[in-house]
């Protein structure tokens, strides 16, 4: 799955704001909170050598024909779309929309091969630093108009302005240097130096009509090139999309429609799975999930490690200046505890912020082999330190699911005698600080997504806690070395994994970002949807398009 | 309020027959009266639990004990532990405790401001009366338990905000009843006899109010105090009353709502509020009783 | 008459007045800054100034209030932060839910208080006399969403005959939908109904010890006819004015029932409008509420004034 998961939102959604999640709002913010993208839409990972980007047309394999039955209307259900976001704010809520109305130039298989969508050639230069993109013949807008290379070339100009807003803004403005339009069909791209991070990007930036572009916050006319057309939204209600009579795939979508529903909450849309009035859901609270691992109606998908449940620490005054106590609290965690509890038992505890399946993940330093569990060297530390007994505080944006992880923290934290008080913002306060990077407390509880799993640049260029500047106030010459570095770095090299081996060792040295717990994303169908296949972080395919309904 | 408590620690010791009237009515509501004796009863219990619950309760309601999550009763957790794994017969005290501050806070916000709006209403007459008026008729036609989250929009969420945005809705009958004692006491006798010989009736006036407006008074009080603790319980079990971990007698039920296959959960608390608000209309109806003549002489 | 109800409706303008006065002032003093939770942690501080600008929050606030008004006249409540939809829209789709479950939430209640309360006052210390009070106490002690939890427990968890919670639009599928509707409407109709009950008797009782119920009675007409042509009618005048508080408690009840039952419904709007610092949509459900409460009240006036002559003549 991509790369980018919103986590923000899609933990927002029950813990912050429930169901009142504003667009990109996430609690503690995922960092990438603008980068929602899901399996099905993958993101494309520069492949190892990442110089030419492999450019065969791709071809799906198509289940046996026989056995799919067209037609019918899938009932989705991912809560109230955001409109102010719809496009660059990636919310999760909003993913059937807009993963079925509008496409990328490019998506990822699942051994991580670029798979090209609307582009025919898209092709990266041997260090990364320039991009050669041919567009598929062919392809029209839902209005009928052709798709042309004006069309993406305003596409990432639209994402990479400042109203447009999102993560995609500042890999994009930052990383292409120039564009140019050679012709209808060609275009042309010159990036600031080596960037393969920014491949990820062009998997993520979804090209839309130039015409209608600016009318999308409304709502009512959504223009793209995807399997299904928009019909009709109505707030609080849902929305409707219709098979694209005219998609560029042969045959393809398989469903007549997709109908989305709003629900008034989690339970509602529990209810309504397992009575079977919803084909499928995503982004439901944990308890909710492992509840309906025992229904034999719904199928569960883990989409895998999609974010990391996270303790900010402030390194700029006591008592976190002292790297030492910022250990204490690395060991302090009873990880285990926190996923066995808090998370129900359905997801692990970590302190990698990588996805597992992540090229820059390393078993061996994440937890619990290479962080474990020790309060008795925790309270050494401390002691060491001169800080025991301290008192702290710990800020969290008000929240059900967020306080009660700050809560164990807390226990966590007391136990080795580190005096922790709870601090409970108002979550638009707490935000505030983290975007300004001023956090009032010693530390704060926050949750962020995953960069891509295929380059770890992706997560430095957009999530705040790794950049510098960050929240923490974590900096050195060593450390920016270090991400420019990473930055630059080809995925499969050996300094590809010199580099992010780094990055976790110094993160677990000298952490100033402690991680708690893994935030996993399930999606619950009913058991009528086939063609969903690939629900997991590694397989990655066209969302929606070719489901069908074995009704 | 204020005015008349300085009032009465003005006032010389009280007449005997005054004394005498307040032990009957006491003794009529609480001995005579088996509901009036059952409510004082439960809720002197809640109020000693609630308030001494620092002493009382058998552990701290924040502290996790590890291993011990969703237990059922036992010795140790009397009501059992909650998905936390902290004690909830001690977060009910808890709970408890808030709810009564809340409601205490409320209902004296309530009585300061709607008993001053009322007997100025009362006393000045007039344009003065028309605009206090025209406010509380204007606060009346709100939905209490929405004006109350409408306030809490502005106040953010926390047990503070909920008092006072509580008592904020609970002034206006507070106003009416006081303005209704103030235009009646304007009109007696003693009053009008008194203005004749050039004295100033407001000392006489608000004496009087004191003593004829106490027993309607504690009665509103009883019963805004129950309206309190009903929005405090409803506000927290919609998310919005105090944060968390700070336990409300709302939110435990909200909580125990996610979890039906542990009714205990939802039980106790649940227990706990409604022996609460029974206890207090079970006085108020007593006070009433007592207070009635006409209901006294059945 | 035409006087009368010209006098009710020029003494509710000042409220109405006033009451928007209020609504529009006090949630323009909120301390969290909903532009700032719509852009996120990322974003930099001056697109949470131009999000702020595009929401009309920096103009001056008496441009606002006028501006408020000026939309009012023309139905018109602003947008929504959330949804960025107009709230008149939002609120329209949503008080349908809270509609169907408020009018038969109150059917119940009249049905079950009515038929109660003339029971036990007709026949005063019969064991229906005796059920009222008891129910009256229990409902004192059961606030609404407790009752809806317990009978959900009951009803809908342990015993499986009912759904949990969520909708189903009555004309989508009739069966379904009364399923879904059922447990919330009997928790607010009969929380209600025992309040009735309780008043309707008193009601009944002391219009059964009236002269003519007294002469009907010795006229030799069956307790059936006194009860349905003599004591019915004049024992309902004074709930008429209780109806219109009501309808009030139904109203705020459902927010609370709503969420106990995981309906959709303006109550759910108000509280993620809350959460979310959805400053125009609380305004205007606060606002539809207040006036929909006004207007129940008058007509419950107008009413009594219709069955009851002297209350027109005071006028």
């Amino acid at each position: 799955m991509s790369n980018f998961i919103d986590l923000g939102v899609m933990v927002g959604r029950r813990r912050l704001l429930r169901g009142a999640a504003l667009g990109a709002a996430g609690l503690a913010g995922a960092a990438l909170i603008g980068c929602g993208e899901d399996d099905d839409d993958p993101t494309p990972a520069a492949t190892a050598g990442g110089g030419g980007g492999g450019s065969t047309a791709s071809a799906t394999p198509t289940p046996a024909a026989s056995d799919i039955k067209r037609g019918g209307t899938l009932l989705v259900d991912s809560g109230e779309p955001n409109p102010n976001v719809l496009l660059f704010g990636f919310n999760v809520r909003n993913r059937p929309i807009q993963h079925t109305v509008w496409e990328q130039l490019i998506g990822l298989t699942p051994d991580f091969q670029i798979d090209n969508r609307l582009a025919e050639t898209f092709e990266l230069n041997a260090d990364s630093s320039a991009l050669h993109v041919v567009l598929r013949e062919g392809v029209t807008f839902h209005d009928g108009r052709p798709l042309t290379a004006d069309d993406v070339a305003y596409s990432v100009d639209f994402f990479s302005n400042a109203e447009s807003s999102g993560q995609l803004k500042g890999p994009l403005s930052q990383g292409i240097a120039e564009v140019k339009v050679v012709d209808d069909r060609t275009i042309d791209f010159t990036f600031n130096g080596p960037r393969p991070a920014l491949v990820d990007m062009f998997g993520l930036t979804r090209i839309v009509d130039r015409n209608t572009a600016a009318q999308i916050p409304d709502m009512a006319n959504l223009v793209g090139t995807g399997p299904f057309k928009f019909v009709s939204y109505t707030p609080d209600q849902g929305y409707r999309l219709e098979r694209n009579e005219n998609y560029w795939r042969e045959g393809i979508p398989y469903l007549d429609a997709i109908e989305g529903k709003v629900y008034a909450d989690d339970a509602a849309r529990e209810l309504a799975l397992r009575s079977g009035e919803l084909h499928w859901a995503d982004a439901m609270p944990n308890a909710i999930v492992a509840s309906l691992q025992n229904d034999s109606s719904v199928r569960v998908r883990s989409r895998g490690k999609a974010g990391m449940e996270h303790m900010g620490l402030v390194t700029t005054k006591p008592p976190f200046d002292d790297v030492r106590v910022r250990r204490a609290v690395m060991l302090a965690i009873d990880r285990q505890r926190l996923s066995d509890e808090w998370a129900e038992g359905i997801v692990a505890g970590t302190a990698l912020p990588w996805p597992v399946e992540s090229p820059a993940y390393n078993e061996d330093q994440d937890f619990p082999v290479g962080v474990s569990y020790d309060p008795d060297a925790a309270a050494a530390l401390l002691a060491e330190a001169g800080v025991a007994g301290t008192q702290i505080t710990l800020q969290v944006g008000s929240g059900e699911d967020a306080v009660s992880l700050a809560q164990y923290v807390q226990d966590d934290l007391n136990a080795v005698g580190l005096q922790t008080e709870l601090v409970i913002l108002e979550p638009s306060v707490a935000l505030a600080q983290l975007r300004s990077r001023e956090i009032q407390s010693n530390a704060w509880i926050g949750v962020h997504g995953f960069a891509n799993y295929a380059h770890p640049g992706s997560m430095m260029n957009a999530a705040q806690q790794y950049q510098v500047p960050n929240a923490s106030g974590y900096e050195s010459e060593a450390y920016s070395a270090l991400l420019d570095r990473l930055q630059a770095v080809q995925l499969g090299s050996a300094e590809f994994d010199a580099g992010v081996r780094e990055f976790n060792q110094l993160l677990l040295d000298e952490p100033w970002i402690v991680g708690l717990v893994a935030s996993e994303e399930f999606r619950i169908m009913n058991s009528v949807v086939q063609g969903d296949e690939g629900g997991n972080l590694s397989v990655v395919k066209s969302s929606f398009a070719e489901w069908w309904l074995d009704a | 309020m204020s005015e008349m408590a300085v009032e009465e620690r003005r006032a010389p010791a009280k007449p005997r027959a005054e004394r005498s009237l307040l032990w009957t009515t006491t003794r009529e509501i609480v001995l005579k009266n088996p509901m009036g004796m059952t409510g004082a009863i439960l809720l002197t219990v809640l109020v000693v639990a609630g308030l001494g619950a620092p002493l009382v309760a058998p552990h701290d309601p924040l502290e996790q004990f590890r291993g011990q999550r969703l237990l059922g009763p036992s010795t140790e957790f009397w009501l059992g532990t909650d998905a936390l794994s902290r004690d909830l017969f001690s977060r009910i005290l808890y709970g408890l405790r808030a709810s009564l501050l809340v409601s205490i806070f409320a209902t004296g916000l309530g009585v300061l401001i709607g008993v001053s709006a009322g007997l100025v209403a009362g006393y000045a007459g007039g344009l003065t009366d028309s605009i206090i008026m025209r406010l509380v008729d204007t606060m009346m036609a709100f939905p209490g338990l929405i004006l109350s989250i409408g306030l809490l929009a502005v106040f953010g969420v926390g047990i503070q905000s909920v008092a006072l945005a509580l008592g904020l809705g609970a002034w206006p009958g507070f106003t009416r009843l006081a303005r209704g004692q103030m235009l009646a006491e304007r009109s007696r006798d003693y009053v009008v006899a008194a203005r004749a010989l050039g004295a100033s009736s407001k000392r006489i006036i608000f004496r009087h109010i004191a003593i004829n407006a106490m027993p309607p008074l504690i009665v509103q009080c009883a019963l805004a105090m129950a309206t309190a603790v009903l929005a405090e319980a409803s506000l927290g079990f919609l998310g919005i009353g105090t944060v968390a971990p700070a336990p409300s007698l709302g939110s435990l039920i909200n909580d125990a709502r996610a979890r039906l296959e542990l009714p205990h959960l939802l039980i106790a608390p649940a227990a706990a509020l409604g022996l609460f608000l029974l206890s207090l209309n079970l006085l108020a109806d007593a006070i009433n009783d007592a207070m009635d003549p006409h209901r006294r002489r059945r | 008459m035409g006087r009368y109800i010209l006098r009710r409706l020029i003494e509710s303008i000042p409220v109405v007045i006033l009451a928007s006065l209020l609504v529009f002032s006090l949630l323009h003093f909120i301390p969290g800054d909903p532009a700032s939770i719509l852009a996120g942690q990322d974003a930099t501080d001056e697109e949470v100034q131009a999000i702020r600008e595009s929401l009309g929050l920096n103009r001056p606030i008496l441009t606002q209030l006028t501006d408020w008004w000026l939309g009012l006249l023309q139905a018109d409540l602003g947008d929504s932060f959330r949804t960025g939809r107009p709230v008149i829209e939002m609120i329209r789709i949503n008080a349908l839910p809270t509609l169907e479950l408020a009018v038969v939430s109150y059917s119940i209640t009249l049905l079950l208080g009515i038929f109660f309360g003339v029971m036990a006052g007709v026949k005063v210390r019969s064991a229906w006399d005796w059920f009222v009070s008891l129910s009256t106490i229990f409902f004192i002690g059961i606030p609404n969403f407790v009752f809806g939890i317990l009978l959900l427990w009951a009803v809908a968890f342990s015993l499986g005959w009912l759904p949990i919670g969520g909708r189903v639009a009555v004309w989508d599928d009739p069966v379904a939908g009364l399923k879904t509707l059922a447990l919330p409407a009997l928790t607010l109709g009969t929380t209600q109904a025992a309040v009735l009950a309780r008043y309707t008797r008193t009601a009944v009782s002391q219009v059964t010890q009236q002269q003519y119920v007294t002469t009907a009675r010795a006229k030799g007409l069956t307790e059936r006819v006194v009860v349905m042509r003599h004591v019915l009618k004049n024992s309902l005048i004074p709930t008429i004015t209780l109806s219109g508080l009501q309808v009030a408690s139904i109203l705020t009840g459902s927010v609370v029932i709503e969420r106990v039952f995981s309906r959709p419904g303006l109550g759910r709007v108000v509280v993620d409008s809350v959460q979310a610092r959805d400053i125009p949509t609380i305004q205007g459900v606060l606002l539809v509420l207040v006036a929909v409460f006004i207007l129940v009240n008058l007509v419950a006036d107008l009413l009594y004034g219709v069955v009851d002559p002297r209350i027109r003549l005071e006028a």
